[in-house]
C-alpha cells in the first residue's frame, strides 16, 4: 500500500515536472539564452543618429533559448533590445529605441545592428534584454556614449534629453569632460577616439535644438 | 655587326635607358604629387576663406571706428561645404574689447569656450555652396583709445584644437583645415573730442 502510494506520488511528481518543462517550453529565458559581440564604443542619442552597431562594425549576436536549451523561434524583433549592464540606470532608452534585425530564426537567433535611440553613457557594458529581461550571462564589451550625460538630479545618467546640466555639471558634464585634457571615452560622442570639434557640433545639435525621443 | 654600329648600338641602348630613367622618375614624382594631394585633400581646403569684417555681407576689411562706441565686427566663413561648427581664436587690438557676442548663422549658435580659443557650434547645417556666406560670429565691439593706427583684428588657430590652421567640421563630421585667414584692418579710431566739439557748437 504504502508503496504503491509512494508510486502514485512519484508519478505525479514526474507529471507535474515534465508539465513544467512543457509549460516553459518556447518562453525565453535569460540563464541559458546568449549574446556576443565584438568590444568597443556605441554612439547614443535621442535622435537615433548615431552610428549603427553594423557601421561601427559592433552587430550584436543573440540566440534566444527556453528552459530545455531548445531554440525559441519567431520571437519578436522588438523584444529583443540591448542597454546597460546596470539595469536601466545608466542607459534610457527612448521606446522603441533598440530593436533587433528580426525575429528569430530556427535556430532561435537574431542580431541586432541598427542605431540606438535614447541617452545615457556606460563604462561598465552593455547587455541584451528579451522583453525587458536582461540576460544573465556576462556583459558585453561595450562602452555606451552620448551628448546627454547628466540626469535630471544632476548625477551621471540620463534624463533623454541635452540640458544645461549636461554642459556645466562637475565633474561628468561635457565643459568637465572635454576641457580636463584627458580623454574618456563617454565624453567621445561619436566614438572616434579623440575628443575635438566633433563633440560640440553633436552636442550644440541636441542642446540647441532640444531633441528627445520622438 | 661592325664595330662602329656595336658602338652606336650600345649608346642607343645608354641613351634609351637614361630616357627610360627620367621617364620612370617624373612618373613618381607625378605619381607622390597626386598622392600628396590626395592626402591633403582630405583635411584641408585651399578654397576656404574665413574672415573678420566690418560688415555682415563681409566686404569691408578696413574699419575706422568712434572712439567709445559700439561698432561690428562679424566672422564670416566661405568654402564649399555644408558646415556645422567652427574652431579658432580671435584677437582684439589693444584698447578694443567684445561687449557682446553672438556666434552662428542665426546668431543662436553655442559658444564653446576652450582655454585658447572658442568653437563654435551651429546646432544646424549652414550651407556655404554657391558662395553662400556663413555667419560664424558677431561682436559688438567698442575702441577704448583713439591711438589706434592700422592695427588688426586677427583669427588664428585655436591652439586646442588644432595648432596650425582654423578649422571647421562638416555636416557630415570631417574636420576641414581653413588655410586662408583674412584680419580686420582698424585704420584708426575716430576721436570723441571732435564729435563732442561738435555737439557742444551746435548748441549755439
Amino acid at each position: 500500500m504504502t508503496k504503491k502510494r509512494l508510486m502514485s506520488l512519484a508519478v505525479a511528481s514526474l507529471m507535474v515536472l515534465g508539465m513544467t518543462g512543457l509549460a516553459m517550453a518556447g518562453i525565453p529565458d535569460p540563464n541559458n539564452s546568449t549574446a556576443s559581440s565584438p568590444s568597443g564604443c556605441v554612439e547614443i542619442a535621442m535622435d537615433g543618429n548615431g552610428k549603427s552597431l553594423a557601421a561601427a562594425g559592433l552587430t550584436v549576436s543573440v540566440t534566444v533559448v527556453d528552459l530545455n536549451g531548445d531554440p525559441v523561434v519567431g520571437y519578436p524583433f522588438q523584444d529583443v533590445w540591448l542597454g546597460d549592464n546596470t539595469g536601466g540606470t545608466q542607459i534610457q532608452l527612448c521606446n522603441g529605441g533598440s530593436f533587433a534585425t528580426g525575429n528569430t530564426n530556427a535556430a532561435g537567433f537574431t542580431t541586432i545592428t541598427g542605431s540606438i535611440a535614447g541617452g545615457g553613457t556606460t563604462t561598465s557594458g552593455m547587455q541584451v534584454y528579451l522583453a525587458g529581461v536582461p540576460l544573465n550571462g556576462p556583459a558585453l564589451l561595450l562602452d555606451a556614449s552620448s551628448p546627454d550625460l547628466i540626469d535630471a538630479a544632476g548625477n551621471p545618467g540620463s534624463d533623454l534629453i541635452v540640458g544645461n546640466l549636461d554642459l556645466t555639471a562637475v565633474p561628468g558634464g561635457f565643459a568637465n569632460l572635454f576641457l580636463n585634457g584627458v580623454y574618456d571615452v563617454v565624453g567621445d560622442f561619436n566614438c572616434d577616439t579623440v575628443e575635438n570639434i566633433l563633440e560640440v557640433t553633436r552636442f550644440a545639435e541636441l542642446f540647441l535644438n532640444n531633441v528627445t525621443c520622438p | 655587326m661592325s664595330g662602329a654600329s656595336e658602338l652606336l648600338s650600345i649608346r642607343t641602348l645608354r641613351w634609351s635607358n637614361l630616357v627610360g630613367r627620367k621617364l620612370m622618375l617624373k612618373r613618381t614624382m607625378t605619381a607622390a604629387l597626386l598622392v600628396a594631394l590626395v592626402i591633403t585633400a582630405g583635411s584641408a581646403s585651399a578654397q576656404c576663406v574665413m574672415g573678420a569684417y566690418a560688415d555682415a555681407a563681409g566686404t569691408e576689411s578696413v574699419t575706422a571706428p568712434f572712439e567709445n562706441q559700439l561698432f561690428d565686427i562679424f566672422v564670416i566663413l566661405r568654402d564649399e561645404a555644408a558646415v556645422e561648427g567652427v574652431s579658432y581664436k580671435v584677437t582684439f587690438p589693444t584698447g578694443v574689447f567684445a561687449t557682446q557676442s553672438w556666434y552662428g548663422p542665426n546668431e543662436a549658435g553655442f559658444p564653446f569656450l576652450t582655454p585658447n580659443g572658442i568653437i563654435v557650434g551651429f546646432g544646424e547645417c549652414a550651407i556655404g555652396f554657391g558662395g553662400f556666406d556663413i555667419q560664424v560670429a558677431h561682436y559688438a565691439a567698442i575702441a577704448t583709445v583713439n591711438t589706434i593706427m592700422n592695427e588688426y583684428v586677427t583669427l588664428e588657430a585655436n591652439i586646442d584644437e588644432n595648432p596650425l590652421n582654423v578649422e571647421y567640421a562638416t555636416c557630415s563630421g570631417n574636420i576641414i583645415e581653413c588655410l586662408n585667414v583674412q584680419p580686420l584692418l582698424i585704420s584708426h579710431v575716430i576721436a570723441n573730442e571732435s564729435k563732442s566739439f561738435g555737439a557742444v557748437k551746435s548748441l549755439y
